[in-house]
Protein backbone atom coordinates (compact mmCIF):
# COMPACT_ATOMS: atom_id res chain seq x y z
CA UNK A 1 0.00 0.00 0.00
CA UNK A 2 2.55 2.39 1.11
CA UNK A 3 4.55 1.77 -2.08
CA UNK A 4 1.39 2.56 -4.08
CA UNK A 5 1.28 5.72 -2.51
CA UNK A 6 4.60 6.21 -3.32
CA UNK A 7 4.41 5.77 -6.83
CA UNK A 8 1.46 7.63 -7.39
CA UNK A 9 3.27 11.05 -5.35
CA UNK A 10 6.48 10.10 -7.73
CA UNK A 11 4.52 10.22 -10.76
CA UNK A 12 3.12 13.68 -9.89
CA UNK A 13 6.38 14.62 -9.13
CA UNK A 14 8.20 14.04 -12.29
CA UNK A 15 5.37 15.22 -14.11
CA UNK A 16 5.49 18.52 -11.45
CA UNK A 17 9.06 19.12 -12.40
CA UNK A 18 8.77 18.23 -15.74
CA UNK A 19 8.51 21.13 -18.66
CA UNK A 20 4.55 20.36 -18.66
CA UNK A 21 4.84 21.23 -14.73
CA UNK A 22 3.51 24.07 -13.22
CA UNK A 23 6.37 24.44 -10.50
CA UNK A 24 8.22 27.49 -12.24
CA UNK A 25 5.30 29.17 -13.25
CA UNK A 26 3.73 29.17 -9.67
CA UNK A 27 7.22 30.41 -8.31
CA UNK A 28 7.48 32.85 -10.77
CA UNK A 29 4.27 34.33 -9.88
CA UNK A 30 4.56 33.98 -6.33
CA UNK A 31 7.87 36.24 -6.70
CA UNK A 32 6.15 38.23 -9.03
CA UNK A 33 3.01 39.43 -6.93
CA UNK A 34 4.92 40.38 -3.90
CA UNK A 35 7.14 42.44 -6.33
CA UNK A 36 4.65 44.62 -7.43
CA UNK A 37 3.17 45.56 -3.58
CA UNK A 38 6.26 48.04 -3.02
CA UNK A 39 5.18 49.61 -6.48
CA UNK A 40 1.75 50.10 -5.58
CA UNK A 41 2.39 51.47 -1.99
CA UNK A 42 5.79 52.69 -2.35
CA UNK A 43 9.20 52.04 -1.01
CA UNK A 44 9.46 53.13 2.44
CA UNK A 45 10.66 50.29 4.35
CA UNK A 46 8.50 51.13 7.59
CA UNK A 47 5.34 50.13 5.53
CA UNK A 48 7.13 47.53 3.37
CA UNK A 49 7.64 45.82 6.88
CA UNK A 50 4.59 46.70 8.18
CA UNK A 51 2.55 45.10 5.54
CA UNK A 52 5.41 42.63 4.34
CA UNK A 53 3.88 39.42 6.49
CA UNK A 54 0.23 39.68 5.04
CA UNK A 55 1.48 40.17 1.29
CA UNK A 56 3.71 37.27 1.75
CA UNK A 57 0.49 35.24 2.71
CA UNK A 58 -1.73 36.28 0.48
CA UNK A 59 0.59 36.23 -2.04
CA UNK A 60 0.98 32.63 -1.30
CA UNK A 61 -2.16 31.83 -0.78
CA UNK A 62 -3.14 32.94 -4.54
CA UNK A 63 -0.21 31.06 -5.75
CA UNK A 64 -1.29 27.97 -4.57
CA UNK A 65 -4.53 28.48 -6.35
CA UNK A 66 -3.07 28.49 -9.81
CA UNK A 67 -1.94 24.84 -10.56
CA UNK A 68 -4.97 23.58 -8.38
CA UNK A 69 -7.26 23.22 -11.67
CA UNK A 70 -5.01 21.29 -12.86
CA UNK A 71 -5.09 18.48 -10.13
CA UNK A 72 -7.32 15.86 -11.21
CA UNK A 73 -8.18 17.15 -14.50
CA UNK A 74 -5.35 16.07 -17.25
CA UNK A 75 -5.92 12.61 -14.96
CA UNK A 76 -9.24 12.87 -15.61
CA UNK A 77 -9.27 13.63 -19.50
CA UNK A 78 -6.62 10.76 -20.05
CA UNK A 79 -8.56 8.35 -18.05
CA UNK A 80 -5.37 7.82 -15.34
CA UNK A 81 -8.04 9.08 -12.65
CA UNK A 82 -10.50 5.93 -13.63
CA UNK A 83 -7.16 3.54 -13.21
CA UNK A 84 -6.05 5.19 -9.84
CA UNK A 85 -9.43 4.85 -8.47
CA UNK A 86 -9.76 1.04 -8.64
CA UNK A 87 -5.69 1.06 -7.73
CA UNK A 88 -4.92 -1.28 -4.19
CA UNK A 89 -5.63 2.11 -2.51
CA UNK A 90 -8.60 3.77 -1.19
CA UNK A 91 -10.00 6.82 -3.21
CA UNK A 92 -8.89 9.35 -0.29
CA UNK A 93 -5.05 7.89 0.15
CA UNK A 94 -5.18 8.15 -3.27
CA UNK A 95 -6.63 12.02 -3.08
CA UNK A 96 -4.02 12.24 -0.45
CA UNK A 97 -0.84 11.15 -2.17
CA UNK A 98 -1.69 13.29 -5.26
CA UNK A 99 -2.03 16.49 -3.09
CA UNK A 100 1.19 15.72 -1.12
CA UNK A 101 2.64 15.80 -4.59
CA UNK A 102 0.67 18.98 -5.23
CA UNK A 103 2.62 20.60 -1.71
CA UNK A 104 5.67 19.29 -2.68
CA UNK A 105 5.89 21.01 -5.79
CA UNK A 106 3.98 24.30 -5.13
CA UNK A 107 3.85 24.85 -1.36
CA UNK A 108 7.70 23.32 -0.21
CA UNK A 109 9.11 26.05 -2.89
CA UNK A 110 6.92 28.44 -2.07
CA UNK A 111 8.16 28.27 1.34
CA UNK A 112 12.21 28.17 0.47
CA UNK A 113 11.74 30.84 -1.86
CA UNK A 114 10.08 33.41 0.96
CA UNK A 115 13.06 34.14 2.80
CA UNK A 116 14.36 35.99 -0.52
CA UNK A 117 10.96 37.90 -0.77
CA UNK A 118 10.92 38.76 3.36
CA UNK A 119 14.35 40.62 3.02
CA UNK A 120 12.96 42.41 -0.21
CA UNK A 121 9.94 43.40 1.78
CA UNK A 122 11.87 44.63 4.72
CA UNK A 123 10.49 42.27 6.73
CA UNK A 124 13.19 41.67 10.52
CA UNK A 125 15.44 38.81 9.70
CA UNK A 126 14.54 37.82 13.64
CA UNK A 127 11.05 36.47 12.52
CA UNK A 128 12.37 34.56 9.34
CA UNK A 129 12.38 30.80 11.58
CA UNK A 130 8.64 32.06 12.32
CA UNK A 131 7.28 33.15 8.85
CA UNK A 132 9.17 29.84 7.05
CA UNK A 133 7.66 27.63 10.14
CA UNK A 134 4.32 29.11 9.91
CA UNK A 135 4.60 28.48 5.88
CA UNK A 136 5.67 24.97 6.09
CA UNK A 137 1.95 24.21 8.65
CA UNK A 138 0.14 26.34 7.02
CA UNK A 139 0.69 25.40 3.30
CA UNK A 140 -0.30 21.87 3.42
CA UNK A 141 -3.55 22.73 4.60
CA UNK A 142 -4.10 25.49 0.95
CA UNK A 143 -3.39 22.06 -0.69
CA UNK A 144 -5.55 19.89 0.78
CA UNK A 145 -8.74 22.40 0.95
CA UNK A 146 -7.44 23.30 -2.37
CA UNK A 147 -7.38 19.40 -3.78
CA UNK A 148 -11.22 19.43 -2.36
CA UNK A 149 -12.24 22.88 -4.69
CA UNK A 150 -10.38 21.02 -7.87
CA UNK A 151 -11.96 17.46 -7.04
CA UNK A 152 -15.71 19.73 -6.87
CA UNK A 153 -14.82 21.12 -10.01
CA UNK A 154 -13.61 18.45 -12.26
CA UNK A 155 -16.03 18.52 -15.63
CA UNK A 156 -17.35 21.96 -14.66
CA UNK A 157 -17.56 25.32 -16.77
CA UNK A 158 -14.80 27.88 -16.25
CA UNK A 159 -13.68 25.22 -13.37
CA UNK A 160 -10.40 27.69 -12.93
CA UNK A 161 -11.86 30.93 -12.11
CA UNK A 162 -14.43 28.41 -9.81
CA UNK A 163 -11.33 27.09 -7.80
CA UNK A 164 -10.30 30.14 -6.05
CA UNK A 165 -13.68 31.12 -5.72
CA UNK A 166 -14.47 28.36 -3.74
CA UNK A 167 -11.71 27.74 -1.91
CA UNK A 168 -10.00 31.29 -1.00
CA UNK A 169 -13.26 32.10 1.65
CA UNK A 170 -12.66 28.49 3.22
CA UNK A 171 -8.69 28.88 3.87
CA UNK A 172 -8.89 32.09 5.51
CA UNK A 173 -7.82 31.21 8.83
CA UNK A 174 -4.94 29.62 7.44
CA UNK A 175 -4.13 33.28 6.28
CA UNK A 176 -5.11 34.72 9.78
CA UNK A 177 -2.99 32.33 11.96
CA UNK A 178 -0.57 32.71 9.09
CA UNK A 179 0.23 36.20 9.39
CA UNK A 180 -0.86 36.58 13.39
CA UNK A 181 2.45 34.48 13.72
CA UNK A 182 4.67 36.21 12.10
CA UNK A 183 3.58 39.70 13.30
CA UNK A 184 2.99 38.63 17.18
CA UNK A 185 7.22 37.42 16.49
CA UNK A 186 7.82 41.22 15.13
CA UNK A 187 6.28 42.39 18.43
CA UNK A 188 8.33 40.22 20.58
CA UNK A 189 5.80 38.07 21.54
CA UNK A 190 5.64 34.31 21.31
CA UNK A 191 4.32 32.76 18.09
CA UNK A 192 3.49 29.33 19.70
CA UNK A 193 -0.50 30.16 20.01
CA UNK A 194 -0.58 31.07 16.26
CA UNK A 195 1.61 27.97 15.07
CA UNK A 196 -0.40 25.67 17.22
CA UNK A 197 -3.79 26.57 15.93
CA UNK A 198 -1.91 26.16 12.24
CA UNK A 199 -1.16 23.11 13.11
CA UNK A 200 -4.66 22.21 14.77
CA UNK A 201 -6.15 23.31 11.80
CA UNK A 202 -3.88 21.17 9.30
CA UNK A 203 -4.32 18.29 11.78
CA UNK A 204 -7.98 18.75 11.02
CA UNK A 205 -7.62 19.01 7.18
CA UNK A 206 -5.51 16.34 6.77
CA UNK A 207 -7.96 13.93 8.21
CA UNK A 208 -11.04 15.12 6.83
CA UNK A 209 -10.17 16.88 3.66
CA UNK A 210 -9.58 13.02 1.96
CA UNK A 211 -13.09 12.14 2.65
CA UNK A 212 -14.14 15.44 0.91
CA UNK A 213 -11.94 14.67 -2.15
CA UNK A 214 -12.58 10.80 -3.06
CA UNK A 215 -16.67 11.35 -2.53
CA UNK A 216 -16.07 14.50 -4.87
CA UNK A 217 -13.76 12.24 -7.47
CA UNK A 218 -16.36 9.59 -7.22
CA UNK A 219 -19.19 11.68 -8.07
CA UNK A 220 -16.51 13.03 -11.41
CA UNK A 221 -16.16 9.31 -12.55
CA UNK A 222 -19.47 8.62 -12.45
CA UNK B 1 -35.99 60.62 15.39
CA UNK B 2 -32.77 62.06 15.79
CA UNK B 3 -30.09 63.41 13.24
CA UNK B 4 -29.33 60.13 12.03
CA UNK B 5 -33.02 58.66 11.24
CA UNK B 6 -32.23 58.64 7.30
CA UNK B 7 -30.12 55.74 7.95
CA UNK B 8 -32.53 54.10 9.95
CA UNK B 9 -35.17 54.37 7.28
CA UNK B 10 -33.19 53.53 4.47
CA UNK B 11 -32.32 50.70 6.46
CA UNK B 12 -35.29 49.11 6.96
CA UNK B 13 -36.30 50.15 3.30
CA UNK B 14 -33.41 48.49 1.80
CA UNK B 15 -34.30 45.11 3.75
CA UNK B 16 -37.65 45.31 2.72
CA UNK B 17 -37.42 46.19 -0.52
CA UNK B 18 -34.89 43.19 -0.46
CA UNK B 19 -37.00 40.45 1.02
CA UNK B 20 -40.11 41.66 -1.23
CA UNK B 21 -37.94 41.27 -4.36
CA UNK B 22 -36.70 37.86 -3.81
CA UNK B 23 -40.29 36.78 -2.33
CA UNK B 24 -41.54 37.97 -5.97
CA UNK B 25 -38.82 36.39 -7.81
CA UNK B 26 -39.46 33.30 -6.47
CA UNK B 27 -43.22 33.45 -6.94
CA UNK B 28 -42.86 34.44 -10.37
CA UNK B 29 -40.22 31.43 -10.96
CA UNK B 30 -42.60 29.21 -9.90
CA UNK B 31 -45.33 30.51 -11.87
CA UNK B 32 -43.38 30.19 -14.97
CA UNK B 33 -41.96 26.55 -13.91
CA UNK B 34 -46.20 25.58 -13.49
CA UNK B 35 -46.50 27.10 -16.76
CA UNK B 36 -43.51 25.41 -18.49
CA UNK B 37 -44.68 21.53 -16.76
CA UNK B 38 -48.65 22.53 -18.31
CA UNK B 39 -47.30 22.73 -21.20
CA UNK B 40 -44.98 19.82 -21.63
CA UNK B 41 -47.40 17.49 -20.25
CA UNK B 42 -49.76 18.93 -22.60
CA UNK B 43 -47.12 18.12 -25.38
CA UNK B 44 -46.38 14.69 -23.75
CA UNK B 45 -50.23 13.87 -23.65
CA UNK B 46 -50.55 15.04 -27.37
CA UNK B 47 -47.56 13.02 -28.44
CA UNK B 48 -49.76 9.39 -26.69
CA UNK B 49 -52.46 10.36 -28.50
CA UNK B 50 -51.09 10.74 -31.99
CA UNK B 51 -49.33 7.07 -31.65
CA UNK B 52 -51.96 5.47 -30.49
CA UNK B 53 -54.14 7.20 -33.34
CA UNK B 54 -51.92 5.72 -35.59
CA UNK C 1 -41.11 11.02 8.00
CA UNK C 2 -37.87 11.57 6.10
CA UNK C 3 -38.77 8.99 3.57
CA UNK C 4 -42.33 10.33 3.13
CA UNK C 5 -40.99 13.60 2.24
CA UNK C 6 -38.25 12.20 -0.84
CA UNK C 7 -41.54 11.88 -2.72
CA UNK C 8 -41.83 14.77 -4.58
CA UNK C 9 -45.67 14.52 -4.93
CA UNK C 10 -46.24 14.28 -1.37
CA UNK C 11 -43.42 17.04 -0.80
CA UNK C 12 -45.56 19.48 -2.95
CA UNK C 13 -48.83 18.35 -1.62
CA UNK C 14 -46.98 18.94 2.02
CA UNK C 15 -45.69 22.28 1.18
CA UNK C 16 -48.84 23.88 -0.99
CA UNK C 17 -50.41 23.14 2.87
CA UNK C 18 -47.94 24.83 4.71
CA UNK C 19 -47.64 27.79 2.88
CA UNK C 20 -49.97 30.24 3.47
CA UNK C 21 -49.35 29.38 7.14
CA UNK C 22 -45.27 30.59 6.77
CA UNK C 23 -46.60 33.73 4.28
CA UNK C 24 -48.85 34.71 7.10
CA UNK C 25 -46.54 33.91 9.86
CA UNK C 26 -43.96 36.07 8.06
CA UNK C 27 -45.96 38.89 7.06
CA UNK C 28 -47.09 39.18 10.84
CA UNK C 29 -43.95 38.48 12.55
CA UNK C 30 -41.76 41.33 9.98
CA UNK C 31 -44.58 43.68 10.49
CA UNK C 32 -45.19 43.61 14.22
CA UNK C 33 -41.33 43.12 14.54
CA UNK C 34 -39.75 45.80 12.82
CA UNK C 35 -42.65 48.06 13.18
CA UNK C 36 -42.14 47.53 17.39
CA UNK C 37 -38.37 47.99 16.29
CA UNK C 38 -38.83 51.07 14.07
CA UNK C 39 -41.53 53.18 15.88
CA UNK C 40 -42.25 51.71 19.56
CA UNK C 41 -38.97 50.65 21.41
CA UNK C 42 -36.30 53.01 23.32
CA UNK C 43 -33.54 54.82 21.69
CA UNK C 44 -30.41 53.98 23.07
CA UNK C 45 -28.33 56.55 25.40
CA UNK C 46 -25.18 56.33 23.63
CA UNK C 47 -26.31 55.57 20.09
CA UNK C 48 -29.70 57.05 19.99
CA UNK C 49 -32.28 56.37 17.14
CA UNK C 50 -29.29 54.57 15.16
CA UNK C 51 -29.85 51.64 17.41
CA UNK C 52 -32.97 50.76 15.68
CA UNK C 53 -30.79 49.73 12.75
CA UNK C 54 -30.06 46.33 14.75
CA UNK C 55 -33.66 45.35 14.37
CA UNK C 56 -32.91 44.28 11.04
CA UNK C 57 -29.39 43.75 11.09
CA UNK C 58 -29.02 41.11 14.27
CA UNK C 59 -31.63 39.33 12.70
CA UNK C 60 -30.68 39.44 9.59
CA UNK C 61 -27.39 37.97 10.67
CA UNK C 62 -29.25 35.21 12.61
CA UNK C 63 -31.13 33.88 9.41
CA UNK C 64 -27.44 34.16 7.79
CA UNK C 65 -26.56 31.90 9.72
CA UNK C 66 -29.74 29.57 10.09
CA UNK C 67 -30.06 28.92 6.44
CA UNK C 68 -26.32 27.76 5.62
CA UNK C 69 -27.01 25.57 9.12
CA UNK C 70 -30.73 23.91 7.41
CA UNK C 71 -28.67 24.20 3.76
CA UNK C 72 -25.70 21.96 5.39
CA UNK C 73 -28.54 19.52 6.86
CA UNK C 74 -30.03 19.39 3.59
CA UNK C 75 -26.95 18.66 1.83
CA UNK C 76 -26.33 15.95 4.68
CA UNK C 77 -29.55 14.49 4.21
CA UNK C 78 -28.88 14.46 0.01
CA UNK C 79 -25.89 12.39 0.47
CA UNK C 80 -26.61 9.88 2.87
CA UNK C 81 -29.75 8.61 1.99
CA UNK C 82 -29.80 10.01 -2.05
CA UNK C 83 -32.54 12.38 -0.85
CA UNK C 84 -33.73 14.00 -3.92
CA UNK C 85 -35.94 16.76 -2.66
CA UNK C 86 -33.73 17.65 -0.03
CA UNK C 87 -30.97 18.72 -2.66
CA UNK C 88 -33.34 20.84 -4.14
CA UNK C 89 -33.96 22.76 -0.95
CA UNK C 90 -30.48 23.00 -0.12
CA UNK C 91 -30.33 24.63 -4.13
CA UNK C 92 -33.04 26.53 -2.74
CA UNK C 93 -32.09 28.39 0.49
CA UNK C 94 -28.99 29.51 -0.89
CA UNK C 95 -30.13 32.98 -2.49
CA UNK C 96 -32.82 33.59 0.54
CA UNK C 97 -29.51 33.00 2.71
CA UNK C 98 -27.58 35.02 0.82
CA UNK C 99 -30.54 37.75 0.60
CA UNK C 100 -30.37 37.80 4.36
CA UNK C 101 -26.21 38.20 4.29
CA UNK C 102 -26.68 41.08 2.19
CA UNK C 103 -28.80 42.99 3.98
CA UNK C 104 -26.64 42.41 7.24
CA UNK C 105 -23.68 43.97 5.08
CA UNK C 106 -25.63 46.60 3.73
CA UNK C 107 -27.57 47.52 7.40
CA UNK C 108 -23.95 47.22 9.35
CA UNK C 109 -22.86 49.41 6.67
CA UNK C 110 -25.87 51.49 7.00
CA UNK C 111 -25.16 51.03 11.05
CA UNK C 112 -21.31 52.06 10.99
CA UNK C 113 -21.54 55.47 8.81
CA UNK C 114 -23.03 57.60 12.17
CA UNK C 115 -21.47 55.35 14.55
CA UNK C 116 -17.83 55.15 13.53
CA UNK C 117 -18.06 57.71 10.37
CA UNK C 118 -17.13 55.46 7.75
CA UNK C 119 -19.05 52.95 5.47
CA UNK C 120 -17.00 50.25 6.03
CA UNK C 121 -15.05 48.76 9.25
CA UNK C 122 -13.68 45.54 9.31
CA UNK C 123 -16.24 44.74 12.24
CA UNK C 124 -15.54 41.20 13.52
CA UNK C 125 -19.53 40.45 12.68
CA UNK C 126 -19.39 42.12 9.60
CA UNK C 127 -16.15 40.62 8.44
CA UNK C 128 -17.56 37.26 8.83
CA UNK C 129 -20.50 38.30 7.35
CA UNK C 130 -19.26 39.04 4.18
CA UNK C 131 -17.22 35.57 4.34
CA UNK C 132 -20.16 34.14 4.67
CA UNK C 133 -21.83 35.83 1.62
CA UNK C 134 -18.85 34.76 -0.35
CA UNK C 135 -19.34 31.06 0.92
CA UNK C 136 -23.11 31.68 -0.36
CA UNK C 137 -21.69 32.94 -3.91
CA UNK C 138 -19.43 29.98 -4.34
CA UNK C 139 -21.99 27.50 -4.14
CA UNK C 140 -24.53 28.80 -5.88
CA UNK C 141 -21.86 28.92 -8.76
CA UNK C 142 -20.78 25.73 -8.22
CA UNK C 143 -24.55 24.95 -9.03
CA UNK C 144 -24.30 26.85 -12.04
CA UNK C 145 -21.29 25.44 -13.42
CA UNK C 146 -22.93 21.64 -14.25
CA UNK C 147 -25.30 20.79 -17.06
CA UNK C 148 -26.10 17.62 -15.31
CA UNK C 149 -28.08 18.52 -12.49
CA UNK C 150 -27.40 15.72 -10.69
CA UNK C 151 -23.35 15.88 -10.44
CA UNK C 152 -23.89 19.45 -10.05
CA UNK C 153 -26.39 19.10 -6.58
CA UNK C 154 -23.77 16.50 -4.95
CA UNK C 155 -20.88 18.60 -5.75
CA UNK C 156 -22.61 21.32 -3.71
CA UNK C 157 -23.72 19.24 -1.37
CA UNK C 158 -20.25 18.40 -0.45
CA UNK C 159 -18.90 21.93 -0.91
CA UNK C 160 -21.51 22.96 1.38
CA UNK C 161 -20.81 20.27 4.49
CA UNK C 162 -17.16 21.50 3.96
CA UNK C 163 -18.29 25.08 4.10
CA UNK C 164 -20.05 24.33 7.71
CA UNK C 165 -17.54 22.37 9.39
CA UNK C 166 -14.91 25.54 8.41
CA UNK C 167 -17.05 27.88 9.39
CA UNK C 168 -16.81 27.87 12.78
CA UNK C 169 -13.24 27.77 12.74
CA UNK C 170 -13.46 31.06 10.24
CA UNK C 171 -15.61 32.96 13.08
CA UNK C 172 -13.18 32.41 15.43
CA UNK C 173 -10.09 32.55 13.52
CA UNK C 174 -11.62 36.25 12.87
CA UNK C 175 -12.72 37.25 15.98
CA UNK C 176 -9.22 36.43 16.98
CA UNK C 177 -8.00 38.31 13.95
CA UNK C 178 -10.17 40.88 15.17
CA UNK C 179 -9.29 40.99 18.31
CA UNK C 180 -5.40 41.19 17.81
CA UNK C 181 -6.09 44.51 15.67
CA UNK C 182 -7.81 46.38 18.09
CA UNK C 183 -10.67 48.70 16.35
CA UNK C 184 -10.56 52.18 16.85
CA UNK C 185 -13.96 52.25 18.73
CA UNK C 186 -14.86 50.81 21.81
CA UNK C 187 -18.60 50.36 20.22
CA UNK C 188 -19.21 47.23 18.32
CA UNK C 189 -22.39 46.11 16.56
CA UNK C 190 -23.24 43.65 18.97
CA UNK C 191 -25.49 46.40 20.49
CA UNK C 192 -26.26 47.73 24.08
CA UNK C 193 -27.00 44.98 26.68
CA UNK C 194 -30.40 42.67 25.72
CA UNK C 195 -33.18 44.40 27.68
CA UNK C 196 -36.80 42.98 27.41
CA UNK C 197 -38.02 45.87 25.31
CA UNK C 198 -35.38 44.89 23.17
CA UNK C 199 -35.86 41.32 23.09
CA UNK C 200 -39.65 41.18 22.09
CA UNK C 201 -39.03 43.28 18.69
CA UNK C 202 -36.29 41.10 17.68
CA UNK C 203 -37.25 37.63 18.67
CA UNK C 204 -40.96 38.41 16.87
CA UNK C 205 -39.01 39.29 13.85
CA UNK C 206 -36.84 36.17 14.16
CA UNK C 207 -39.81 34.58 14.11
CA UNK C 208 -41.01 36.11 10.97
CA UNK C 209 -37.83 35.87 9.13
CA UNK C 210 -38.53 31.96 9.48
CA UNK C 211 -42.00 31.93 8.07
CA UNK C 212 -40.26 34.51 5.34
CA UNK C 213 -37.74 31.34 4.74
CA UNK C 214 -40.30 28.83 4.98
CA UNK C 215 -42.34 30.19 2.17
CA UNK C 216 -39.99 31.66 -0.31
CA UNK C 217 -38.33 28.29 0.14
CA UNK C 218 -41.74 26.21 -0.45
CA UNK C 219 -41.99 28.38 -3.69
CA UNK C 220 -38.85 27.95 -4.85
CA UNK C 221 -38.31 23.85 -4.15
CA UNK C 222 -42.03 23.60 -5.75
CA UNK C 223 -40.37 25.26 -8.73
CA UNK C 224 -37.34 23.28 -9.12
CA UNK C 225 -39.49 20.02 -8.90
CA UNK C 226 -42.11 21.10 -11.51
CA UNK C 227 -38.81 22.08 -13.77
CA UNK C 228 -37.07 19.03 -13.80
CA UNK C 229 -40.78 17.28 -14.20
CA UNK C 230 -40.93 19.23 -17.46
CA UNK C 231 -37.56 18.35 -18.43
CA UNK C 232 -37.97 14.31 -18.08
CA UNK C 233 -41.23 14.92 -19.63
CA UNK C 234 -39.86 16.58 -22.80
CA UNK C 235 -36.95 14.37 -22.64
CA UNK C 236 -38.91 10.91 -22.49
CA UNK C 237 -41.64 12.43 -25.09
CA UNK C 238 -38.17 13.10 -27.46
CA UNK C 239 -36.76 9.73 -27.21
CA UNK C 240 -40.47 8.09 -27.58
CA UNK C 241 -41.22 9.99 -31.12
CA UNK C 242 -37.38 8.62 -31.91
CA UNK C 243 -38.70 5.27 -31.21
CA UNK C 244 -41.74 5.45 -32.29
Amino acid sequence: MMKVFLAIVGRDLRLGFGAQGAMMTTLLFFVLAVSLFPLGVGPEPQILARIAAGVIWVAALLAAMLSLDRLFQTDQEDGTLDLLAQAPLPLGLVALAKTLAHWLTTGLPLTMIAPLLAVMMQMDLAVMPVLLLALLLGTPSLSLIGAIGAALTLGARRGAVLVPLITLPLVIPVLIFGVGAVEAASYGLTASPHLLLLGAFLAGTLTLSPFAIAGAIKLALE
Amino acid sequence: MGGHAAFVWLSFAVAVALLLGLALQSRLGMKAAEREHAEARQEAGRDNEGRRGA
Amino acid sequence: MLHALANPARFLRLMGAIRPYAAAVAVIGLVVGLGWGLLYSPPDYQQGETVRIMYIHVPAAWMAMFIYAAMAVASATALIWRHPVAELAAKASAPVGAAFTLICLITGSLWGKPMWGTWWVWDARLTSMLILFFLYLGYIALWEAFDDPSRAGRAAAILALVGAVNLPIIKFSVDWWNTLHQPASVMTLAGPKIHPDILWPLLITAIGAKGYYVWVLSLRVRAEILQRQARILRFSAATDRRAG
